[in-house]
């Protein structure tokens, strides 16, 4: 059965008083509280931040094959009639000095972790 | 309603993230955060969870399809940011048992109630629902779209609460 506030049942009439107490105390109490006014000004402040997250992740990789692609590009000018082997050389090159970055990397993202 | 819905679809349909974000601040962040605040007890918390659940919204905006309306939309992600506030700060506080004491009554000798005590013995969706019931002026409609509950559900959880805390009284 569902009861509502004129309902007549036994266990409601007798509870009426109580009923009406806490209906009146519970609307001085739980008063709805608001946002402070700088909430917005904070939360931009985290979207920014996690928006330059997202560009240095993703330029130090894009600086790095740019460069690389650059100088293999001098070499095999340089070299023309070894352009074989220095793009091999180059390659490998690449692959390891990003492999470093990327630890690099990852090592100052943990120490950034570990301070907040 | 309905021309917020079709305004934030329309920005991002135009790819205007930051501005569909901004319009959904402008007509949510105090209901969210009162949803915070109602189900994790704690103010200053419900504000940094509230944070948490608008930057959410705003990675997710991209794959927002529209299918939903886009109230049920956040505040199901709103919910789920709760509960697992809520879980983890569970995991955190565990009191050890010879800590706890038992409770005081919760009506003073001068007659005053402790409301905070009479809603701590109330069931966490029992003091969620009557929590947001009062923080939202009595509407039971807005209560059952926040908690994602059927109207009928939750004016079952408001009848039982309030019997339980009127027999608190007695």
């Amino acid at each position: 059965m569902e009861c509502t506030p004129l309902c007549e049942c036994e266990e409601c009439r007798r509870l009426r008083p109580a009923l009406t107490r806490v209906d009146d105390g519970l609307a001085r109490h739980l008063r709805p509280p608001v946002l402070d006014a700088g909430f917005r000004t904070r939360l931009r402040a985290r979207m920014a931040r996690e928006r330059r997250h997202v560009w240095a992740d993703w330029i130090p990789a894009a600086v790095h094959f740019a460069s690389c692609g650059a100088a293999t590009a001098a070499c095999v000018a340089y070299a023309p009639n070894r352009a074989g082997s220095v793009i091999a050389a180059a390659a490998a090159i690449t692959l390891f000095s990003h492999f470093l970055l990327t630890a690099a990397q990852s090592a100052l993202d943990a120490a950034g972790d570990t301070r907040y | 309603m309905r021309e917020m819905q079709d305004d934030i679809q329309q920005l991002l349909q135009r790819r205007m993230f930051d501005e569909a974000l901004q319009r959904l601040l402008d007509g949510y962040e105090q209901k969210v955060f009162r949803m915070a605040a109602a189900m994790l007890k704690d103010a200053g918390r419900a504000e940094e969870v509230t944070q948490d659940i608008f930057l959410k919204v705003w990675r997710a905006l991209p794959s927002y399809d529209g299918r939903a309306l886009v109230s049920t939309w956040l505040y199901a992600i709103a919910r789920n940011a709760c509960f697992s506030a809520i879980r983890a700060e569970s995991y955190r506080r565990t009191d050890p048992l010879e800590t706890v004491t038992e409770p005081a009554a919760p009506v003073r000798p001068g007659g005053d109630v402790d409301w905070d005590r009479l809603l701590a013995r109330l069931s966490d969706m029992q003091r969620q629902v009557i929590t947001l019931y009062y923080f939202e002026d009595r509407d039971v409609k807005e209560v059952a779209d926040r908690l994602g509950l059927a109207v009928g559900t939750v004016k079952s959880h408001l009848h039982r609460a309030r019997q339980a805390l009127a027999g608190m009284l007695e």
